[in-house]
């Protein structure tokens, strides 16, 4: 690997971004605060009441008139807590002039995306604490591009159908999930969020909890222990050994045993035994080290044992 | 100061600097006028009931792995969701979902608005795992696995006379069932009181295994434990921030501490005739917290902050050294139990700057500690119920992690974004070879939108990984001294990914690749190297308002090196084993929305193809060489219609067409006794081709969504 200079990547990136971006910096005005519409929502819907796509979110929690922290509760401001003030917009335009648009959501609209999740935030800071420090954010995701906030059953809030709409971005993780051995992803059975917090969070990943391992213990709680004889690896990271999204090989492992055991024990004697073909059935002299569990036909386990015999983790 | 008290007086500090609680409507606007008269708010009962039956033609663990039709027949297909809502806010919502089927859930939400909501839900999930299993072992116990009365023990599978007429089917798999229960209280529009708890029940049996010494035999290993976990707390949103307060707790309840099973070969000891495993201990853990963000009044300036400590405890009762009597007489437990404590730590902070409009930045703090309090226990044992064993003692295993982090970027021009990141992370580690690693890594990541249509990001990083001495822990027999574990060895990683996102005409591309390489340059053996490149695509295309297509597809490749030395040190008997896993996956739908203004159609097509490649060289080569390829292939097709026979009533059909296909040297043709000194039980590689059809009323409830209208 030819390692590169990063502090001069640095300095590079300070007089190629800063200098141009700073030069432009009047070019940024401060807009007039604009007015808000004359009735509210029965204003809008005088337009939009026949658009079935519209009318979901009189199905949704941000519909709830008894909750004045949503939008539609008592005296908040409806379609436009959301949209922005809409007076311009309803105004007729000038011939040959467009309508002055609100606050639209969806990536390709008029609206940024960082106009976009300013709206959401105004209200879901307290939801979304780490939202600023997110890879989403980094990335400038728009709240838009994964919730529809018009839908009842906005489908990313759905444990069968959030796997789709996370697709959209990661292909990858989520084709993972077509994997031999594999989280239940793909029938619908889990959902990504149940191990990540999309929204941010303090742990590598955006995961749901403060590690890898407190995440897996939420499902997987014999795993945590602590046990009388432990397995390094295992108190430290379970994603040292296991592939979360997917594998080939069976229980979700890096690689099978031996091969796998053999990247960090190598001692004299039958750990440092080569898995070879000659070990196959058929071959010969058919192996205990290779065949059925491999190292685990012994040393079942791997998680940690509490029995008192237990130091080679075979008890 | 202890712990505890050090989260109180942070959460008082928070209270303090956050200010004063927001205010509704924060635009200030008068809407005493906005009367709402055209909402349509819900005020009326509405539901939807589908009920119908499928039919499977196969019985499969494989294909029923998480969808519970793993056997042949017909099965109920009943979902159902509704709910209603009064003008005095009060609501209640349901959805159920898969009543007929192993994978049954419902959940229930009812409350008043702006003031509580409460949930309850049920959950199962079936883990179908081998249908093709067989064991000789009956089960005079859930813990007790005993072979047949006339087993005739042998010193290796192939002398056992009684064993091809003791083997029975035993399937393997779980069952999980998760209930759970929510509460949130509102006090105000500020102040948010919350609750959750969660059991899940986990039973069934896994394919375990155990051994005497050099002879082992795989089991069915009983399952039966419960997990139940709580998390309360506050939230109080400020005007300028958040604040919560929570505790979680966790706690693990296994049923059975360990299981005995009879001993198939001739006993090493006279009286080891049965041997005992440990299963998993109860245990517990605990974590207070206290989340929040503060926004700044400067620069859209975000202080975002965790602090977090828990504990993890485990004190269940050890199990004798051996089942036998004259074995457990040559060693005494120090103690009756572990006594396991182990107290965590987790504190983040972040402060994220916007200090021009075309400029942001963060960075980061974070402190992660895995302390392991539990005094070491040292004893001589029992190896495998067979022979006395030499003290040992436990080490325990703890580590300090800490972590900062960086990211900038820069809006050159309106179309571009160029980003620049790094992260130095810390991790310090007790009981082992290396006891510090230091990762420095950076990045420079690009974004790009020159055209409306066409959206490109990339970045490229690289981290270096320094783990300074490297000292093997002496043990015999003895560790290799050139052999590193590969997370406490120096690496070098490069990466690089890519996304494009274009939407020329009416068609949506989305493509995305990656490549990572590692190099573990201080490794004469164990994993030398790392190799991994995918790239996936999928192309959307909607037709017509009616109708969309779309085509997906993706490839991985993923590569390593490892070595090793059967007798050290002789680079004669150095050893290499490399590794190449392909992973394909393509897959096209049509969705046909409306036809005639009844009938919706929707056809799905999956394929994906594993296939991995193990080489190896050694001395003597004739013994070396390539693996037979470890290969799956699986084709779906799925097709589903529905018919609206009126505006409540709909008819829907499906087929299903599942074929899967599968190679796996380590378990092809290993049967129970193919190995002499392992009693297997003997899974096939998965193989089925599964058809599934079925047929289904829906009937919604309620006013219509024409009437709505």
């Amino acid at each position: 690997m030819t390692k590169w200079n990063w502090p001069a990547i640095g300095a590079l990136w300070l007089f190629v971004g800063l200098v141009p971006a700073m030069a432009a910096a009047e070019e940024e005005t401060a807009a007039e605060a604009p007015a808000y519409s004359k009735s509210g929502a029965d204003t809008c819907l005088n337009c939009h009441g026949d658009n079935p796509v519209v009318m979901g979110i009189f199905r949704t929690r941000h519909a709830q008139p008894g909750d004045p922290r949503t939008p539609f509760g008592h005296g908040q401001l409806q379609c436009e807590a959301c949209h922005g003030p809409g007076g311009a917009h309803t105004k007729r335009p000038k011939k040959g002039e467009e309508r002055t648009p609100v606050v639209q959501f969806g990536r390709g609209k008029a609206s940024t995306i960082g106009e976009q999740n300013q709206m959401c935030l105004g209200c879901h800071n307290s939801n979304l604490g780490n939202w600023h420090v997110s890879a989403h954010d980094d990335n400038e995701v728009g709240c838009a591009d994964c919730h529809d906030s018009h839908d009842p059953r906005d489908p990313v809030r759905q444990k069968a159908t959030q796997a789709e709409v996370c697709k959209t971005c990661h292909q990858l993780k989520v084709a993972d999930s077509l994997l031999p051995f594999a989280h239940p992803l793909h029938e619908g059975q889990m959902a990504c969020t149940s191990c990540h917090s999309p929204h941010g969070s303090p742990a590598d990943a955006s995961l749901k909890r403060d590690t890898v391992n407190e995440t897996c213990y939420t499902c997987h709680a014999d795993k945590r222990g602590p046990f009388l004889w432990e397995h390094q690896p295992v108190t430290e990271d379970c994603t040292l050994c296991h592939k979360p999204h997917g594998s080939a090989q069976a229980g979700m492992l890096k690689q099978r045993p031996p091969f796998l055991c053999q990247q960090c024990h190598g001692a004299q004697g039958h750990p440092s035994v080569p898995g070879l073909p000659a070990g196959l059935p058929g071959g010969g002299a058919p192996s205990a080290y290779l065949l059925a569990s491999g190292c685990a036909n012994c040393h079942s386990q791997v998680h940690g044992s509490n029995h008192p015999s237990g130091a080679r983790l075979t008890r | 100061m202890d712990k505890p008290n050090t989260l109180i007086a942070f959460a008082v500090t928070s209270v303090l600097a956050a200010g004063t609680a927001a205010a509704d409507n924060a635009a200030g606007v008068d809407t005493s006028g906005w009367e709402c008269e055209s909402c349509p708010f819900q005020t009326d009962y509405e539901a939807e009931a589908e009920i119908g039956v499928l039919y499977v033609d196969e019985d499969s663990a494989k294909y029923g792995e998480y969808n519970g039709l793993d056997q042949k027949g017909a099965y109920a297909d009943v979902n159902a969701n509704g709910g209603s809502r009064n003008e005095s806010g009060t609501y209640y919502r349901y959805d159920m979902r898969d009543l007929g089927l192993d994978t049954r859930e419902a959940e229930f939400v009812f409350g008043k608005e702006g003031m509580v909501e409460a949930t309850l839900s049920y959950d199962e999930l079936p883990h179908r795992i081998w249908d093709t299993t067989v064991t000789p072992y009956q089960r005079s116990g859930k813990d007790t696995l005993v072979l047949p009365s006339g087993w005739i023990p042998a010193g290796s599978t192939g002398g056992m006379t009684a064993l091809a007429g003791s083997l029975s089917n035993v399937d393997i798999g779980t069952d999980r069932t998760t209930i759970g229960a929510g509460l949130d209280y509102l006090f105000g529009s500020n102040l948010k009181l919350f609750a959750d708890f969660s059991r899940q029940e986990i039973e069934g049996r896994k394919l375990g295994s155990a051994n005497f010494l050099f002879s082992s035999l795989q089991l069915p290993e009983p399952v039966d434990a419960a997990h139940d976990q709580i998390e309360i707390g506050a939230t109080y949103r400020w005007k300028s921030g958040f604040t919560r307060l929570a505790w979680y707790g966790s706690i693990y309840d296994n049923a059975l501490t360990g299981m005995t099973f009879d001993n198939p070969y001739v006993p090493i000891a006279s009286d080891t005739v049965q041997g005992r495993k440990a299963l998993a201990p109860d245990n517990k853990a605990q974590t207070y917290s206290l989340d929040g963000n503060f926004l700044l009044p400067w620069w859209q300036g975000v202080v975002s902050y965790r602090l977090a400590e828990g504990t993890m405890d485990q004190d269940e009762s050890f199990l004798p050294f051996s089942t036998s009597a004259g074995l457990s007489a040559t060693a005494m437990l120090p103690r009756s139990n572990l006594a396991g404590d182990v107290s965590t730590s987790h504190y983040r902070a972040t402060l994220s700057l916007k200090p021009h409009p075309r400029i942001r930045a963060r960075v980061g703090y974070r402190y992660d500690e895995r302390d392991d309090g539990t005094r070491p226990f040292t004893s001589a044992f029992v190896d495998d119920d067979s022979l006395p064993a030499p003290a040992a003692t436990s080490l325990r295993y703890g580590y300090e992690r800490t972590l900062y982090d960086g990211f900038g970027e820069v809006k050159v021009l309106d179309w571009l974004y160029l980003g620049l990141g790094g992260e130095f992370d810390e991790i310090d580690r007790s009981n082992q070879a290396s006891k510090q690693t230091q990762e420095e890594g950076s990045y420079v990541q690009v974004r790009m939108r020159p055209w409306s249509s066409i959206e490109l990001s990339g970045r490229y990083g690289q981290s270096h990984i320094d783990a300074g001495d490297y000292v093997v822990t002496p043990g015999l027999p003895p560790e290799n001294p050139l052999l590193r574990k590969f997370n406490q060895t120096n690496r070098d990683r490069d990466y690089s990914e890519v996304r494009v996102g274009w939407s020329p005409w009416k068609l949506s591309i989305a493509l995305e690749g990656t490549y990572a390489f590692d190099a573990y340059r201080l490794s004469p053996l164990g994993l030398r190297s790392g190799r991994d490149y995918r790239y996936a695509g999928t192309v959307s295309w909607p037709v017509s308002e009616k109708t969309s297509v779309y085509l997906s597809g993706s490839y991985q490749n993923i590569a390593t090196e490892q070595a090793g030395e059967e007798v050290f040190p002789s680079t004669a008997n150095l050893w290499l084993v490399t590794h190449e896993d392909e992973f394909t996956t393509a897959g096209g739908g049509i969705v046909w929305n409306d036809v005639a203004g009844k009938v919706d159609v929707t056809l799905d097509y999956t394929y994906a193809k594993s296939r991995g490649l193990v080489d190896t060289v050694a001395s003597p080569q004739s013994s070396a060489g390539a693996f037979p390829k470890l290969e799956t292939e699986l084709n779906s097709l799925r097709l589903s219609a529905s018919y609206d026979v009126n505006e409540r009533l709909r008819v829907g059909a499906g087929w299903t067409w599942e074929d899967y296909d599968s190679s796996d040297w380590q378990i092809a043709g290993v049967g129970p006794s193919t190995l002499p000194n392992v009693l297997s039980m003997s899974p096939d590689p998965y193989q089925y081709s599964v058809n599934v059809v079925g047929v289904s009323f829906s009937y919604r409830f309620g006013k219509s969504s024409a009437a709505e209208e």
